[in-house]
């Protein structure tokens, strides 16, 4: 059993793999047909990166330095809105009334999107917290709807029969609702991470900062540079995948008793 | 329940089909689409009065105006084929060609109008070492400026990048201690008190090209009327605005939402030569700068002298004026 | 029915009480400020009025700003839903395609709809690229819900069909379409919001004067706090509505379910 559970992996592996090559070679051979100055072969691509990498970018800024520097305000926006969101969320979920009674407020903040605040934070705001207001405010929604939602969906037997036995609503609160509600809080902060993360870009148009992955997107479409916009594109993908693989693979191991754990 | 779904997947697709029509401008049929910059009509005020007085449709044609955060932007735009004629920074345009796009200059548009501004404590342009200026974005004249003074002085300053209109509120805030802007944005913040006008661009590079009158390459072989046309109706608008110089600065306050006054002031910073020919001289040295800073790649462009003298057509302009004496 | 009645005057009075207090924290904020970049509730409502009435500075009203933007809108989530359910569905009954070819979908769906800009820019002309942008970010949202529906169907459903002789074409479209539908049209729902809070980013795309994200975005540019704020308001404000509508339609639809919840 085992080993066919191996083989099986291994065989999705090299599939993968397989359609990457595919991948690279339909692109390629788009690069032969199209012959656009905008449109970078794989291999051009790669060299933009190594440049990146090695060199840095036009204002010797290198890759690893920008990569690094987003990471720290997505770690910041998302912080906040695990800070707020979840007590929030548990909060509101618990007090119904509190939400329904801002509803008028909470729900239309919730459409309207991160870079539309860029000009009010700007006045607002200074510096860091600028970027993690604005990441704040992607992550946030998700987090504290997510949590809201869970502690609304806890099984009403589970409370009502330790209430009938007396106990109190404490005791309930920590010892039936938190853990029943932990798996899907934990979902909801893996998607608000992503969201977080997606969020960087906009983010990173506030201007005023050199370092940032966004902000070496948006450098270089202003000389027109496709490799290197790719370059930037594909780095901010492998990213979030590999941020959200972690996740995965952490709300597996603690809720392995828990089966739900999904993308 | 399914038929609802169909239909509904069918009129979502309806939907798309029709949106897929691509936007059917381009040379030919007299249609063309044109565009210009936000808040930018003290340097290209001719593509405003055309706009407003119709003075391409009295040509004949048909204009889709188009408006575009930064020269950068409306350069690629015109790199995709989408734009055909434009108004934006020389710098800009010069970092598209050094691409590989074919994009040319038909006409001069306003030449210096950009100036740095500090805040109060900061007296002499040496000062400026160690310090933070904002600029425009890293493909825009004022960056490859602030390049040069910092040459000039043999000075290190820091760039940030932002947008034009976020300047002032960074330099209140302290985050930046200066700032290089196109008018009117500079005289602006120095109305509002935040800062005081060091360096004109006439300090930093005299009489140096500032924004141009672009144009996709192929149209000079394929429609040549077409240019013709062009030229004549931005010619027109310079005649106007001899004419109705107050009328001119009324429009700039409208287009840009700035007080009359600073607008003015704005203005006598920004000089039109007429007739509009490019200063080729400024333009090699800004080549020049560009390919230093690594903003053109200098494998891409050889002979400075050679990829200005192909960028820039005045024969048209040239034309024109010799029709006009 | 007259105490349902009661609570109801209760929580808009509630709501009311919130607005009222957001209003007033604004104005004081405003106050505070006293800042020519920051626009008090009094000069938004004056802004507001403005865009009714007579429009910006270009003559365009409020509502031609909204019609230009929900026509780009609805075509991105028109093609999101015309290649997200199918592709979905097609992914969800064969999963290998999905997990063979993973490496090239998920970093794709954590990449900012705002980071390919510059490529839609240079590789697409017009209004394609509105509905890229907006299909890039509402696609994701509609396939893996889709995707997830179909691999949550009850094995027990389809295994009854099976053993009673029915074929493969009737297991699709009489046990899993209709059991993936209310999934499909809550991951709709959405990929709609997503796809409306994308509309400034989308708008980042210049060449166009008409549209809500651009009002955003050039009003800022021109220091029109008040103008920016009202085209904030009324992007949350309508992708509320839009949202409560979803969700009306949902309800009538999927009447035998209880499932349809606010996120």
């Amino acid at each position: 059993m085992e080993e066919k559970i191996n083989r099986e992996k291994y065989k999705t592996l090299g599939y993968n793999v397989l359609t990457l090559f595919l991948f690279l070679a339909i692109w390629t051979l788009a690069y032969w047909l199209i012959k656009s100055p905008f449109f970078p072969s794989p291999l051009m691509v790669f060299n933009a990166f190594l440049e990146l990498l090695i060199h840095g970018d036009i204002e010797d800024v290198k890759l690893g330095m920008h990569i690094q520097q987003s990471l720290w305000r997505i770690f910041g926006g998302f912080a906040a809105a695990c800070i707020l969101g979840i007590p929030l969320g548990l909060l509101m979920g618990l007090y119904g009334r509190v939400y329904d009674s801002t509803k008028v407020l909470i729900e239309p903040i919730r459409f309207i999107p991160p870079v539309a605040w860029i000009p009010l934070v700007i006045v607002l705001l200074v510096g860091y917290f600028r970027f993690v207001f604005i990441i704040w405010l992607g992550a946030f929604f998700p987090i504290f709807i997510g949590t809201l939602l869970s502690v609304r969906g806890v099984n009403p037997l589970h409370i009502e029969v330790p209430k009938s036995f007396g106990a109190s609503r404490f005791y309930i609160i920590r010892n039936i609702v938190l853990p029943s509600v932990l798996p899907e809080v934990l979902t909801s902060m893996r998607v608000g991470l992503g969201i977080a993360w997606e969020c960087i870009m906009a983010a990173e148009m506030i201007g005023g900062e050199r370092v940032g992955i966004g902000i070496m997107i948006l450098k270089y479409a202003q000389l027109i540079r496709m490799d290197a916009i790719i370059v930037g594109i594909i780095v901010i993908g492998i990213i979030g995948f590999g941020l959200n693989e972690i996740f995965i693979f952490v709300e597996k191991r603690i809720f392995r008793w828990k089966e739900v754990v999904s993308i | 329940m399914k038929k609802k779904w169909l239909v509904l997947m069918v009129m979502a697709g309806l939907i798309v089909v029709s949106g897929l029509q691509p936007a059917a401008y381009g040379a030919g049929k007299n249609k063309i689409h044109f565009g210009y910059l936000v808040a930018d009509q003290v340097h290209n005020f001719a593509s405003m009065i055309m706009k407003e007085k119709k003075f391409l449709e009295e040509e004949g044609i048909e204009v889709k105006w188009g408006e575009y955060l930064a020269g950068a932007y409306l350069m690629q735009h015109l790199a995709s084929g989408e734009v055909d004629f434009g108004t934006c920074g020389i710098v800009p345009a010069m970092i598209t060609r050094g691409q590989g796009i074919d994009v040319v200059v038909l006409a001069g548009g306003n030449t210096e109008g950009s100036a740095i501004v500090v805040k109060n404590e900061i007296k002499t342009p040496k000062d400026l070492d160690g310090k933070s200026i904002g600029t425009p974005g890293i493909g825009s004249i004022q960056d490859a400026m602030v390049d040069m003074v910092a040459r000039k002085y043999n000075i290190s300053i820091k760039k940030r990048q932002m947008s034009v209109a976020d300047m002032p509120i960074f330099l209140k805030k302290g985050e930046i201690d200066g700032f290089i802007a196109w008018a009117p944005h500079n005289e602006k913040a120095e109305q509002l008190g935040y800062g005081h006008i060091i360096l004109t661009s006439a300090d930093i590079l005299p009489g140096h090209q500032c924004c141009v009158l672009v144009a996709k390459g192929q149209l000079l072989k394929e429609e040549p009327e077409l240019v013709r046309k062009v030229i004549r109706a931005f010619m027109k608008a310079y005649q106007y605005e001899q004419k109705h110089h107050d009328e001119t600065i009324d429009l700039v306050v409208k287009y840009t939402n700035t007080p009359k006054d600073v607008v003015k002031k704005a203005w006598s910073h920004t000089p039109h030569p007429y007739p509009p020919y490019v200063n080729v001289e400024s333009a090699k040295m800004q080549a020049d700068g560009l390919i230093a800073g690594g903003k053109i790649q200098k494998d891409k462009v050889k002979d400075v002298d050679k990829f200005v003298a192909e960028m820039n057509h005045p024969e048209f302009l040239k034309e024109y004026m010799g029709k006009s004496k | 029915m007259g105490s349902n009645y009661l609570e109801r005057v209760k929580v808009f009075s509630y709501n009311l009480i919130s607005l009222t207090i957001f209003i007033i924290l604004w104005f004081w904020v405003a106050r505070w400020q006293a800042s020519p970049f920051f626009a008090s509730p009094a000069e938004i409502a004056q802004g507001f009025m403005q865009m009714v009435t007579v429009g910006d500075e270009e003559g365009i009203t409020i509502f031609m700003h909204l019609w230009q933007s929900l026509i780009r809108v609805f075509s991105g989530f028109g093609a999101a839903c015309v290649l997200g359910i199918p592709g979905g569905l097609a992914l969800g009954l064969f999963p290998f395609i999905y997990n063979r070819t993973r490496i090239i979908i998920e970093p794709l769906r954590f990449i900012s709809p705002i980071a390919w800009i510059p490529v839609a820019i240079v590789l697409l002309v017009g209004f394609t690229r509105y509905v890229f942008v907006i299909w890039v970010a509402s696609f994701f949202p509609i396939f893996i819900t889709t995707l997830w529906s179909v691999r949550n169907v009850n094995l027990i459903h389809i295994n009854v069909a099976r053993v009673a002789g029915a074929s493969r074409w009737f297991v699709i479209t009489r046990i899993i379409v209709p059991a993936t539908l209310p999934y499909i049209a809550g991951g709709m729902r959405v990929s709609l919001g997503i796809s409306w809070m994308c509309i400034v980013a989308a708008e980042m795309i210049g060449g166009e004067m008409v549209g809500i994200g651009r009002l955003i975005l050039k009003s800022s540019m021109m220091h029109r706090m008040d103008l920016v704020v009202v085209g904030m308001l009324t992007i949350g404000i309508l992708g509320y509505c839009l949202n409560e509508v979803f969700i009306k339609v949902e309800k009538r639809i999927f009447r035998w379910r209880a499932a349809v919840s606010i996120d």
